[in-house]
């Protein structure tokens, strides 16, 4: 049997292409039902441009890191790969905790998930990236817990090419929420 | 502690303790056989946690019939009932059990049958017709199977527990939403698609890095067989349809569960925004089905008519078209929604364009047969009861395409004969003429013949007389999914010719019980003693029946197409040394990973959230036991090759 | 033969850096600078986002490199088209229905309208 690492590496992408799609289902959805907001307040009453550009600009670091870490595990380097993920998965989860208190603060203040269209579509968009994030970070731990435990291998290397793919992709959504959600509903 | 369950949910009318009944004797029939025969250790280590795709597909094939079994009984009390029935009051079922009852026909029939009867021939055949010993991810392989078997178990646990959707098999909001269907029925019917659309979805990412990365040495991809080409296209077009599945049950999800409003008739939920998003599924999945059909085809044709497939190239520029089309038609399905004409006219156009390389595909097969020597064996029975209902059924897709007459037909019986001709004409017939064009390669005997070509009779007579009063009675105007209509109305006597053809398609399906139990008496004596038992063209044809669970001895140099036949052609034979050789070990995985999912997904179903986070949390345990897990292959000796290929060797 | 881990693509600590600084950059542009372009704003946040789209893929995800590199342009480029049929059509079909008023007004247009009273608001 072939053990091929190109073959995982191929796999993940194919998959991460269907997960694009799930995105766009979800950006579709956001299109037709943004306006519906019943009244209620408009995007750019709700969302603070300076908080989401310190979610960017934390979730693009650790992007980054995740390439750094990436590179190190390929030098065979442990002590840096550690580090490295530790730092990725800090940044993201700190993006996580930002994202969430913004979630809260809305919540809280009568702008939940419950009140309106534009709402509902609002929290399953950004929410599904935040789930995905979330994920990622389990990833993390079971990688730095492999790496702990195992130290750097084929496998380990093979496998971080694989959490790079996910993380990277999910700073390119990030990409289109920040703009498409945030920046076009301010302007 | 048990959210939303209480003992009530077990409590049912006469006719659904009925089924209960029957699920669970027969759930404890097995059990007792396997207990009494003493192998639940066979079981387990030869079939369950087996990696072998062979052993797989053979799964999804049980699991196929299973559920056949059950979505066809559905059919039969919808025509009875349908026969029966001339006021409110006098069917035998009630209207909400009515809707039940055509929900779970056609979810079943689709997701669990449709679905499933392909998985089980691509995981047959596919990796011997590529000269590749199994599929690019065993264990994920696995562990699609089994998330698939879990959905059909959800669906299964719903006729026990509770109760299941009531809502048309796409689950059309503002009815799916918790407003109009407070029930459990709708959730049963979402998390039961979530599991198996995952499972699915992750069997497409296995067979497009095989087909991209697995075939024998020399076969290029204008090389492959036709049957992986469309299989290609069908993988491809899952990849790219089954997330905006996803995405849409779950937002419905959402609406019904956290109280979110994309659907809803109220504060700015937009029904047609799901009908909409549905349908860009729904179209490509019928594609998704009906690709791997021409693809059995386009291989037993040239083998009984003798003579190479006309028109290769053209047949994988077609199956590209069809697959990329696909994608541009799905309004078709809502032309009376609402949309404006400009909409409904581009949409109307691109659904008769689509039927273009499918023409191109029939036409092919046509040349094939011309001055061929063709012999009509059961499977090229199929084909040619395949050739005539398609066309039917086809044209009658092209009448519905043109959106004023579609404002007529929408949602009537003609629809419905319509698309049953496509999915029993197409899809059942194509993947009916697989099982039985690669029985032999499978299982080792042959499939008798004679009960085959009664089974085939019954079942293209009993469709005929089935669905043609069906195409009359919608002309005539009668709607889909009435649970009686009025004597006074005329379409009575049509609908008692309907439940007859029922009653010899259910003949057909008894004929093809027999013809399993007859062939499966007679195994010994219909050997298949060559593994070419057809004279076949492809390379599954090249190993003893059934196949070995190594595959191929030495994995076969490919010359060109038809690779396996121009080597019998030119009498030329391999000596190859035979080496040591990886497999990959059995795995309990994908049980455990499914097993959960299943828990989480009756959890979810009934509000039973502490169960769900438990069960997701066994999930995640598992995977991560399962990456810390170093040997997970085994050695299979050079000798252990060469003695058994000895012991079964291909005259 | 085991995993042929060389021929799985990567960058260097150079080209991360790189990526990693056009992406900041692009980021600042599209909150600071395109607010700026008055009524082209809308035009520039998607050409910051492409161009910031095509840095990650290049820089990150070493699009077009690798041994597997035509086979994965090949379905991002599938992907692409089919997300544009399904999400342009989407925009294109939904917008049919509402402008053409064949869609009955929304409950939003109806409060704003002033014809729905604010207590059917759910909890």
């Amino acid at each position: 049997m072939n053990r091929d690492a190109t073959k995982g590496y191929y796999g993940f992408w194919v998959y991460i292409m269907s997960d694009c799609v799930l995105f766009a289902s979800l950006f579709a959805t956001y299109a037709v039902l943004h306006t519906e907001t019943f009244n209620g307040p408009a995007p750019a009453q709700l969302f603070d441009l300076s908080f989401v550009l310190t979610e960017t600009l934390i979730l693009l670091t650790s992007s980054f890191m995740c390439g750094i870490a990436y590179l190190s595990a390929r030098e065979g380097k442990k002590q840096l790969t550690l580090y490295a993920l530790i730092a990725t998965l800090i940044l993201g989860l700190s993006f996580l905790g930002m994202e969430v208190s913004e979630f809260g603060k809305l919540v809280a203040s009568g702008h939940g998930w419950t009140v309106s269209a534009f709402l509902s579509s609002y929290f399953a968009l950004v929410g599904t990236h935040g789930l995905h994030v979330f994920l990622g970070s389990l990833w993390m731990l079971v990688l730095i817990g492999h790496i702990a435990l195992r130290g750097i291998t084929d496998t380990l290397v093979r496998r971080l090419a694989y959490f790079s793919l996910f993380w990277h992709f999910l700073d390119i959504i990030w990409i289109f929420i920040f703009t498409i959600v945030y920046l076009m509903g301010i302007y | 502690m048990f959210g939303n369950l209480t003992v009530s949910a077990f409590i049912h009318g006469p006719i659904e303790t009925g089924g209960q009944l029957a699920v669970v004797l027969g759930g404890l029939t097995v059990v007792f056989l396997l207990t009494y025969f003493k192998r639940w250790k066979w079981l387990w280590s030869e079939w369950l946690t087996s990696l072998d795709a062979k052993k797989i597909g053979v799964m999804y094939l049980i699991l196929a019939g299973l559920m056949l079994a059950r979505a066809a009984i559905d059919a039969f009390m919808m025509r009875g009932q349908q026969a029966i029935a001339t006021s409110a009051d006098n069917g035998y079922l009630s209207p909400d059990h009515f809707a039940q009852i055509f929900t779970a026909h056609g979810t079943i029939m689709i997701f669990f049958v449709a679905m499933t009867f392909m998985f089980g021939l691509i995981n047959c055949v596919v990796p011997l017709m590529l000269g590749t010993r199994d599929v690019a991810f065993p264990l994920l392989n696995s562990i699609s199977f089994w998330l698939t078997a879990a959905g059909a178990m959800l669906v299964n646990i719903s006729l026990v527990i509770g109760e299941f959707s009531a809502t048309g098999w796409l689950a059309y909001p503002p009815l799916s939403e918790l407003a109009y269907s407070p029930g459990v029925g709708v959730d049963y019917y979402i998390w039961a698609l979530q599991i198996a659309g995952l499972g699915t979805l992750l069997a497409a990412v296995n067979f497009i890095v095989t087909i991209m990365k697995e075939r024998a040495a020399g076969m290029k991809l204008m090389q492959m067989p036709i049957f992986v080409w469309t299989t290609l296209g069908s993988m491809l077009l899952i990849i790219f349809a089954f997330p905006i599945l996803t995405g849409t049950l779950g937002m419905l999800a959402l609406d019904r569960t956290l109280g979110m409003h994309f659907f809803t008739t109220d504060l700015g939920g937009n029904a047609m925004m799901y009908v909409n998003l549905i349908w860009a599924w729904g179209h490509p999945e019928v594609y998704i089905l009906i690709l791997p059909a021409f693809g059995i085809f386009s291989e037993l044709v040239p083998v009984f008519s003798k003579k190479r497939l006309f028109g290769y190239t053209s047949m994988v520029v077609a199956t590209m078209l069809i697959t990329i089309m696909s994608f541009g038609v799905w309004v078709h399905h809502f032309f009376t929604m609402g949309a404006g004409a400009n909409v409904n006219a581009f949409f109307g156009i691109a659904t008769m364009a689509i039927a273009i390389p499918t023409s191109v595909k029939i036409f092919n097969w046509l040349f094939t047969m011309f001055r061929g020597r063709i012999s009509y064996p059961t499977p090229m029975l199929w084909f040619m009861g395949f050739l005539f209902t398609f066309l039917v059924g086809g044209m009658s897709g092209i009448l519905m395409s043109v959106p004023p007459a579609d404002f007529q037909l929408h949602n009537s019986l003609f629809l419905v004969a319509h698309f049953h001709n496509m999915v029993i004409g197409g899809v059942l017939f194509g993947y009916f003429a697989g099982f039985a064009y690669w029985f032999p390669k499978i299982f080792g005997f042959a499939l008798n013949e004679r009960f085959g070509v009664y089974a085939f009779w019954l079942w293209i007579v009993g469709f005929a007389v089935a669905f043609i009063p069906l195409y009359i009675l919608g002309i005539m105007g009668m709607t889909r999914r009435l649970d009686f209509v009025d004597l006074a109305s005329g379409y009575h006597p049509l609908l008692v010719v309907a439940a007859i053809g029922a009653v010899i398609i259910s003949l057909g399906m008894a004929m093809q019980v027999v013809q399993l139990y007859v062939s499966v008496r007679d195994r010994k004596k219909h050997k298949d003693r060559t593994g070419d038992f057809w004279d076949g063209r492809t390379l599954e044809w090249s190993v003893p029946s059934p196949a070995p669970f190594y595959n191929f001895a030495t994995l076969p140099q490919v010359h060109g197409r038809d690779s396996f036949w121009m080597d019998k052609q030119e009498k030329r034979i391999h000596h190859e040394t035979i080496t040591d050789i990886h497999l990959p070990k059995n795995s309990s995985v994908a049980l455990f990973v499914a097993g959960f999912a299943l828990t989480a997904g009756f959890g979810m179903v009934w509000h039973i959230w502490w169960l769900t986070l438990v069960a997701l949390g066994g999930v995640f345990v598992t995977i991560v036991l399962r990456s810390f897990v170093e040997e997970t292959e085994y050695v299979v000796s050079a000798e252990t090759i060469k003695a058994y290929e000895a012991k079964h060797k291909t005259a | 033969m085991r995993t042929k881990n060389e021929e799985l693509p990567h960058g260097t600590n150079a080209s991360y850096t790189l990526g990693f600084v056009l992406s900041i950059a692009l980021t600042l542009f599209a909150f600071w600078v395109a607010p700026l372009f008055g009524a082209f704003t809308y035009s520039v946040f998607i050409a910051a986002a492409l161009a910031q789209l095509f840095v990650q893929l290049f820089f990150f995800l070493h699009f077009g490199r690798g041994a597997d590199a035509g086979k994965n342009i090949t379905i991002a480029v599938f992907t692409v088209v089919i997300i544009g049929i399904v999400v342009i059509g989407t925009i294109w079909i939904m917008n049919n229905l509402a402008h053409l008023h064949m869609m009955p007004p929304t409950t939003t247009d109806l409060y704003t309208n002033g014809q729905v009273a604010p207590q059917n608001e759910l909890k």
